[in-house]
């Protein structure tokens, strides 16, 4: 995470490819609970319309 | 294979928890199981664009029926439920089973070739996401076999034809929608994971090329909008199975509340399934023109304006519902808002193609068709934005006509002009250049036929979802239908064409099918390896590749 161009390109193949997956399951759970949201919001919003 | 890869092959299995040994380090596993545990992006990519073409054979087989009824006037073929049956399994297994999936396996396809990723980010939740599918198309098509028959209400599903009026299997219909809807999240969430996370050190968010961004952009389209439609199915079923009454006006509940929850999560969806397009035509016509895409940077924020605005304009499908003068002026003037954004795109194409060294391969006869008829396809959307006009397009064959020109000539055609495109790459071979020339005239012509009477239809007042129609509609639907069953025809070429190709097609020769063709995808040599990128490309090797940086001199 927030690691410069450098850094990254002084990293072996191995922990380039364990930093991006490292990356990439943060970002992966952000977006579920973010997908989560939306969906208990419609729920939210059309229950206290009703 | 190197000491150093089975380290990192160690290392994933530390992270993955899993043994991925056949995967990484040998090629394809032998037999049909590798089609079944394969967590390689080639292998799912390839999966979804032939499960997406089977699905469109089927749902193009139920418009066929569809244009046989509409013949002539009068009940010739089917009963007016089946036709109606039709019309909404045609419509559902277009958009979810054909052109959603068809655009996910190109993107598992290209975008970690195009980033200088070695796979998509979550390699097991992508085989996952793709095995969804073929179970939630079948439970739909099921339907059609169940007592009541299939869901006869149109693909907007609106309440309370969906729920009080509903077959029993309408149930089924709604567990299929949230398997469709599970598996399109987690697509997205993999594309959204892999371009933020997987690309080469070196290649910054402006170096991508136009395909990746457009489809960043429709990932994030997807995750707020799929879960709404996911949250509209699940009122539904506790509506009809569980004594809710969110849509029933007699328990307190508001039908016309669905319409807008439905748009909300549609209108965004037609996004999802033209921004892809709007990628690849920005790969193909640059390298067809010679040139480097014009405005590369305003095609960018031009497809996130257009991503931004398909939230704010969802009442447009619903101007006569009933809604106040002041919104159907806001929704009128947010809708023709969203033109300026897509004139950007048009103009930068057509830009793009101006004083190029022009040539015209298969693929870009695609991509500039798409150009025209998008645009034809644009023209009559901005006719049904305007509030007082749509009173007399609503509900009629002009609706029809404008959102086929979209889909068909415009998402569609896309996909066809990204498989003509990058097909020598995947399979190595070249197709049969002067097939695909005769096929792609045989399908223009057949499609306009098909599609372009259908707006003086509309205009001339014949509403759409009908399988019986006045007589003076009888000669532009007698022409529409032959159109119908001529661009249908037109599939079984193609079919040969791609699989003439991957069997028998001329091995490609000297690194790159199209010669000026840029991107890292083609640094793969003649044919894309099981296994790409053991070393991430350089900076000097992404801009050199790049299809939006000129490089004058550089030949």
């Amino acid at each position: 995470m927030g690691k410069s161009v450098e850094e990254l390109q002084s990293m072996t193949e191995e922990e380039l490819l364990k930093h991006q997956r490292k990356g990439a399951r943060i970002t992966a759970l952000i977006v579920a609970i973010l997908a989560l949201g939306v969906f208990s919001l419609t729920l939210y919003m059309k229950a206290k319309a009703s | 294979m190197s000491t150093t890869t089975t380290d990192l092959q160690d290392e994933i299995e530390k992270i993955d928890g899993h043994d991925s040994h056949d995967d990484h380090h040998h090629g394809p596993e032998p037999g049909l199981l590798r089609w079944v545990k394969t967590t390689n992006h080639k292998d799912i990519g390839t999966l979804y664009i032939w499960f997406a073409f089977s699905m469109l054979l089927i749902g193009g087989a139920f418009a066929m029926v569809i244009r046989a009824e509409l013949f002539q006037p009068g009940l010739q073929l089917v009963e007016p439920q089946f036709f109606n049956q039709m019309t909404t399994l045609h419509g559902l297994i277009m958009v979810f089973g054909a052109i959603m999936p068809a655009f996910v396996g190109l993107a598992n396809w290209q975008i970690p070739l195009m980033i200088g990723a070695k796979d998509m980010a979550l390699p097991r939740m992508n085989n996952w996401s793709f095995w969804i599918l073929p179970f939630a198309g079948t439970m739909l098509l099921s339907t059609l076999f169940m007592q009541g028959g299939g869901p006869a209400f149109g693909w907007t599903f609106y309440a309370p034809l969906s729920t009080t009026f509903a077959p029993e299997s309408t149930d089924f219909f709604i567990f299929a929608v949230h398997m469709l809807g599970f598996s399109s999240i987690m697509g997205a969430i993999n594309v959204i994971a892999t371009i933020l996370n997987m690309r080469a050190p070196d290649m910054k968010l402006m170096d991508m090329p136009l395909f990746v961004w457009t489809w960043l952009i429709t990932a994030f389209l997807l995750i707020a909008a799929m879960p709404v439609l996911a949250g509209a199915v699940t009122m539904m079923l506790t509506d009809r199975n569980f004594g809710t009454s969110f849509f029933d006006a007699s328990g307190g509940g508001d039908p016309v509340m669905f319409q807008h929850i439905f748009w909300f999560f549609g209108h965004p969806e037609v996004y999802i399934m033209i921004l892809p397009a709007f990628g690849i035509v920005s790969q193909i016509i640059p390298t067809f023109a010679r040139k480097p895409l014009f405005g590369y940077s305003s095609m960018v924020y031009a497809t996130a304006a257009i991503a931004l605005l398909s939230f704010v304009v969802w009442g447009h499908h619903m101007f006569l519902v009933g809604m106040p003068i002041a919104g159907q002026l806001y929704f009128m003037y947010a809708t023709i808002l969203i033109s300026v954004p897509t004139g950007v795109k048009v103009f930068n194409w057509v830009t793009t193609m101006w004083r190029g060294s022009l040539s015209f391969e298969t693929p870009m006869l695609w991509a500039v068709a798409f150009v025209i008829l998008f645009t034809i396809g644009g023209l009559s959307g901005l006719m049904l934005g305007i509030a007082p006009a749509d009173i007399q397009y609503h509900d009629t064959y002009f609706v029809v006509a404008h959102f086929h020109y979209v889909l068909v000539t415009g998402a569609l055609f896309s996909i066809i002009a990204a498989v003509f495109y990058w097909l020598p790459m995947w399979c190595g071979r070249m197709y049969n250049e002067k097939l695909a020339v005769i096929h792609f005239w045989w399908a223009i012509i057949s499609v306009n036929v098909l599609f372009f009477p259908q707006h003086f239809l509309g205009l001339a007042g014949m509403p759409r979802r009908i399988p019986d129609y006045s007589l003076q509609f009888a000669d532009f639907n007698m022409i529409s239908s032959i159109g119908g069953f001529a661009f249908g025809l037109s599939f079984i070429m193609l079919t040969y064409i791609i699989v003439d190709c991957i069997r028998n097609g001329k091995p490609v020769e000297g690194g790159r099918a199209w010669e000026s063709a840029r991107g890292l995808e083609w640094t793969q040599g003649e044919k894309a390896q099981y296994h790409s990128f053991d070393t991430p490309p350089s900076r000097a090797t992404i801009l050199a590749e790049s299809s939006h940086i000129s490089h004058e001199g550089q030949h």
